[in-house]
């Protein structure tokens, strides 16, 4: 069952358009990606959905309910983890958590129960009598996370959530994103970090001026630009090489030999590293190095779209 | 039309206001609870919709100003005038009604304040009418305005489709063209040579025999032969596209065209398997090229260079057309981009256009599947 | 529910913030102690009066020796009686200054003729001479009933400094004291504008604005729980303030407290009402607080909170008039000093008729805009 499904969105601030005739499905379970640099409309979408922002064309359903009618349902099963730190500093950790755990209709026992769950899912069971003042950026952005995840959402919204922390606290975030994902939780993910989306997401969508110029798995995303990828094998002598043999290993499709070096495309998706080795070793060919060009969601985006994420 | 009234009664309690601090009224503060009464209840008119609603608040503020009149201060008959036009006109009674009904109150009203009485009424009564008259004007025009944007986008794209339709249409005559010279070859040409090589035939036989009769057929032969060669000579000489005519090449000349006509530098490159690109999609690509084109010609008085770049990547054909001039911080969806938007997601592709480091206008065009391998 | 959970939030908060506390508790009680003991001078009665002399006449038999009494006792106040001497007239005497007052006493009781009447001899005088008759009268309604013990009576009221009670007089007027006690919490109310334009304002520089409208509550309870919030948080400082003042400074608050605190109460909500609505008119995050600091001051200075302004005429009056807190300390002030609440019903009413109107331009506002 699809979460989320939006349809012919559209947002428009003056004339200038920041969400472009947008459709999108998002199943149940998923980690969706929103890729796209500063300015593409990834936080305008997520606004709307949210209900942040009105819309000015398109519909937005959520669990089967369309947004802007059901509001308070749909409010009730989001959580959004703003990308600003969105925190009050005069109170503490646990008096954040327990206010905005309370706007969500828990009160009293459960109340505590929720909140004290959500601090300990974030670390910050012994900070939690603490003023947020004292915290780091790290600490920040985990008590941000557990103000947006104490009324246990169905679907969290990450909007760039790793800005400008340390990679200890990064590392701890993506971890607790995969945790949630197992909990349950449909996770929307955007973010400008390349790396981080590949590494987390089953599906992306890369957002462009407003639209969603590809979408898919991290894989279909790359094959839209290549099927193959590339090894280079240096060898201290060509001379044993044998092309036709390598040429028999699942999923190579062209091999070339230049001076001491041989050049194997190979089918992406294919793993074929090990027959590929194996057969050097066999005929005593020695590696003097190896390397593997894959191409990633950096090259989709940049062949896509012309522009380097982090230009702009 | 709303903001004159609140305009009106705003002047009117500006007036009251000031009226009643020179005159030193004893009731000041009674007074200046009414006119904040008659504020709030104003206020709440003109932001409920509801006739019985708006009806209620105009009684109110009538009765308000009546009764501020005989208790407070005679001035609050002043605030009267503007409530008994406005009532009338939510019922829509006739005009000179509600004129007659506003200054029929002077009758009643003190002495000293008749003069301003019958001005304020006359005064009101006609920046209400007057306002209400050009608004209601102004609302018509623009609904006419309104109808005749439609009408005018609605023909827009009329003439766009037809445009599409006659270049469709161009390209399946060209098709039927070929149909037919082909059917031609095979019906005429081929006749020719199975007749030639039925006399040659015969020659063959008759050459021991009748030397003559041999030779005869053999010049038929070779006549007809003559003809057939001549023929597909010239069939195929009127069947063979001009290399002009098709895919890349196509877009050479017309770059090098537009270079000659515009005088600005224009570069085309090209990567991959141009064979992959179906004819559907050439056109479509010729068409957004010429489109973006025309753009940066029109928009980008700075740049010197534009660069065309076609690139047939795994699954995806990317065309950009991309200039060095100053490009655009906002991006105006004029008909022609919204032209190049809808072509290109006729075959499931994306237009991307981009402002930030000269003008850019990318199409992404999905290659068919059944082309590739799937 | 939701309502009071945001107005709890946010009284807790600004509870906490130090600044809030400083400047609503701090700044009043300091500016209190500074302008009302540095200008002391200005209201200071304590003036030191010359001898008086005071011509008088007595036709009235009953009165001749409690009068006597009077006279002698007086005396030691520096109060010269003198009998009037015959051919000449008592109230030219005053009216040419000879003498500061005459007295005539008839049939029908005192006559006091003093050249100006609100001036300190002229108050001093009619205070004595009230008391005296206040006395007098006790005495002959004692001797009626029970004549043995008028002398008792008497003799008791010989110990009495008739001048004494000429500090009743003076008390009607405020001491410096209690004149900036009242104005400075009457300004101190009007500056809950302060932390009310900051209310919404607030939200949207912290970012927990989207919070708030993501969550699955009605954009008017957020409204309503911040608004009322910040009034209990204001009226608390306010309600210390007083406290403060009355229990250290011993500044006179009068009698009816209770509806001193309505019009400071009615006073914090148009404050707030009045912070909210600018901070919707104007859509700057600076903006509102410089506007609403600007109005308040210009507020203030014409209302009276740093120096009383006595009797203003043409523009002055017009200025002064603008001014929420004329309305305010005239209200207080008569209620403290002449126990007079005619001016309380009018002060309230203009009190919650502006905050109604500026709430609801903001709700208007809100209603409509996107986000907070």
């Amino acid at each position: 069952m699809n979460i989320l499904e939006i349809q012919d969105l559209t947002k428009k601030f003056d004339d200038f358009i920041a969400v472009d005739d947008m459709s999108l499905a998002i199943a149940e379970g998923e980690i969706f990606g929103f890729l796209g640099s500063n300015g593409a409309g990834k936080s305008t979408t997520i606004n709307m959905i949210t209900g942040l922002l009105r819309k000015n064309k398109g519909s937005i359903m959520i669990l089967g309910k369309e947004t802007s009618k059901d509001s308070e349902f749909v409010k009730r099963h989001i959580g959004l983890i703003p990308q600003e730190i969105a925190i009050y500093e005069d109170l503490t950790a646990y008096e954040n958590v327990k206010f905005f755990a309370g706007l969500y209709g828990l009160r009293g026992g459960e109340l505590h129960d929720r909140t004290v769950e959500a601090l300990e899912f974030v670390g910050l069971t012994e900070k939690q009598k603490s003023y947020p003042k004292t915290f780091s950026g790290g600490m920040k952005r985990r008590l941000n996370i557990a103000c947006a995840i104490a009324h246990q959402p169905k679907l969290i919204i990450m909007d760039e959530p790793t800005v400008g922390i340390d990679p200890q606290s990064r590392k701890y975030i993506l971890q607790s994103v995969h945790k949630l994902n197992e909990m349950g939780c449909t996770i929307i993910y955007t973010s400008h970090y390349m790396e981080e989306v590949e590494e987390i997401c089953s599906r992306i969508a890369i957002i462009d001026h407003g639209k969603i110029i590809a979408e898919g798995t991290k894989e279909q995303l790359k094959s839209l630009i290549t099927d193959s990828k590339l090894i280079f094998i240096e060898v201290k002598s060509q001379e044993a090489i044998d092309v036709d043999t390598i040429y028999k290993i699942q999923g190579v499709t062209d091999v070339k030999v230049d001076e001491n070096t041989v050049q194997i495309h190979t089918e992406l998706g294919v793993n074929n590293l090990n027959q590929i080795i194996d057969y050097f070793i066999r005929n005593q060919l020695e590696i003097r190095s190896l390397d593997e060009k894959e191409p990633n969601l950096e090259t989709v985006f940049l062949t896509l779209t012309g522009r380097n994420l982090r230009d702009s | 039309m709303e903001r004159w009234a609140i305009l009106n009664k705003l002047i009117l309690i500006f007036f009251m206001g000031l009226t009643l601090i020179y005159q030193e009224t004893i009731g000041l503060s009674w007074a200046v609870l009414l006119l904040l009464l008659y504020l709030c209840i104003n206020i709440c008119l003109h932001l409920s919709s509801r006739q019985v609603l708006v009806t209620l608040f105009l009684l109110f503020s009538m009765t308000l100003s009546i009764m501020g009149n005989v208790h407070v201060s005679a001035l609050f008959i002043l605030l009267l005038p503007l409530s008994v036009v406005e009532l009338l006109d939510k019922w829509k009674t006739r005009t000179i009604l509600s004129f007659i009904l506003a200054i029929v109150p002077v009758f009643y009203v003190q002495q000293e304040i008749r003069a301003i009485y019958v001005l304020i009424a006359i005064y009101t009564f006609f920046t209400y009418t007057m306002g209400k008259f050009f608004h209601e004007k102004l609302v018509k025009k623009e609904e006419q305005l309104d109808a005749m944007r439609i009408m005018q986008q609605k023909l827009m794209k009329q003439i766009n489709e037809n445009d599409a339709y006659m270049k469709q249409s161009a390209y399946m005559f060209k098709l039927e063209e070929r149909n037919r010279i082909s059917q031609e070859i095979h019906d005429d040409i081929g006749h020719a040579i199975t007749g030639a090589l039925i006399q040659m035939e015969a020659a063959k036989r008759l050459m021991r025999g009748d030397q003559e009769k041999a030779e005869q057929l053999l010049q038929n032969a070779i006549g007809i032969t003559q003809d057939g060669i001549e023929s597909i000579r010239l069939t195929l000489k009127n069947l063979k596209p001009s290399i002009e005519q098709v895919g890349i090449n196509r877009l050479k000349l017309y770059i090098d065209e537009f270079q000659a006509r515009h005088d600005k530098r224009t570069m085309l490159t090209y990567r991959g398997n141009m064979d992959r690109i179906t004819h559907m999609q050439w056109k479509i690509i010729q068409e957004n090229v010429t489109e973006a084109l025309t753009n940066s010609l029109k928009y980008a008085e700075a740049s010197t260079l534009i660069a065309v770049d076609v690139n047939v990547l795994n699954k995806l054909i990317r065309i950009v057309v991309k200039d060095n001039g100053k490009g655009a911080a906002k991006i105006e969806k004029g008909l022609g981009i919204i032209g190049m938007e809808e072509r290109t997601a006729t075959l499931d592709g994306k237009i991307i256009i981009d402002g930030n480091d000269g003008f850019s206008v990318t199409t992404l065009l999905p290659i068919q599947q059944d082309e590739g391998k799937s | 529910m939701n309502m009071l959970q945001i107005a709890w939030k946010e009284i807790k908060h600004e509870f906490r913030d130090i600044r809030t506390l400083v400047f609503m508790l701090a700044f009043p009680i300091v500016l209190m102690l500074v302008l009302g003991t540095a200008l002391t001078g200005a209201f200071n009665e304590d003036i030191s009066i010359d001898d008086m002399d005071v011509l008088y006449e007595n036709t009235n038999d009953s009165l001749s020796e409690p009068f006597k009494a009077f006279t002698e006792e007086v005396e030691q106040s520096g109060i010269h009686f003198k009998p009037l001497s015959d051919g000449m007239n008592g109230k030219e005497q005053v009216e040419q200054g000879k003498v500061d007052g005459y007295v005539s006493v008839d049939q029908s009781g005192f006559h006091l003729f003093v050249n100006d009447q609100s001036s300190i001899e002229g108050s001093i005088l009619q205070g004595a001479l009230a008391s005296f008759v206040d006395r007098y009268n006790l005495v002959s309604e004692i001797t009626k009933v029970a004549p043995e013990k008028a002398e008792i009576v008497f003799s008791n009221a010989v110990k009495h400094d008739y001048i004494d009670d000429h500090a009743l007089v003076p008390k009607k007027q405020p001491g410096s004291m209690d004149y900036y006690a009242i104005v400075m919490t009457t300004m101190i109310a009007l500056y809950a504008a302060m932390s009310g334009s900051q209310l919404i304002a607030h939200e949207r520089s912290r970012k927990t604005a989207s919070r708030l409208i993501v969550a699955p509550i009605h954009k008017r309870d957020i409204f309503i729980g911040k608004v009322m919030g910040s009034i209990v948080i204001n009226m608390a400082c306010i309600m210390l303030v007083v406290a403060f003042s009355k229990l250290v400074f011993h500044a006179n608050w009068g009698e009816h407290l209770g509806l001193v605190f309505l019009v400071l109460l009615t006073e914090i909500i148009f404050a707030v009402s009045f912070g909210v609505g600018v901070s919707f008119l104007i859509k700057t995050p600076a903006a509102p607080t410089m506007v609403v600091l600007i109005v308040v001051q210009l507020a203030s200075l014409f209302g009276g909170a740093y120096f009383p302004i006595e009797n203003p005429e043409g523009i002055l009056k017009v200025i002064s008039s603008l001014s929420p807190l004329t309305l305010e300390n005239k209200a207080v002030f008569n209620l403290v000093y002449a126990n007079d609440s005619s001016f309380i019903m009018p002060a309230i009413v203009m009190n919650i008729g502006l905050a109604f109107l500026f709430l609801l331009i903001s709700t208007a506002s809100f209603r409509r805009g996107e986000g907070i």
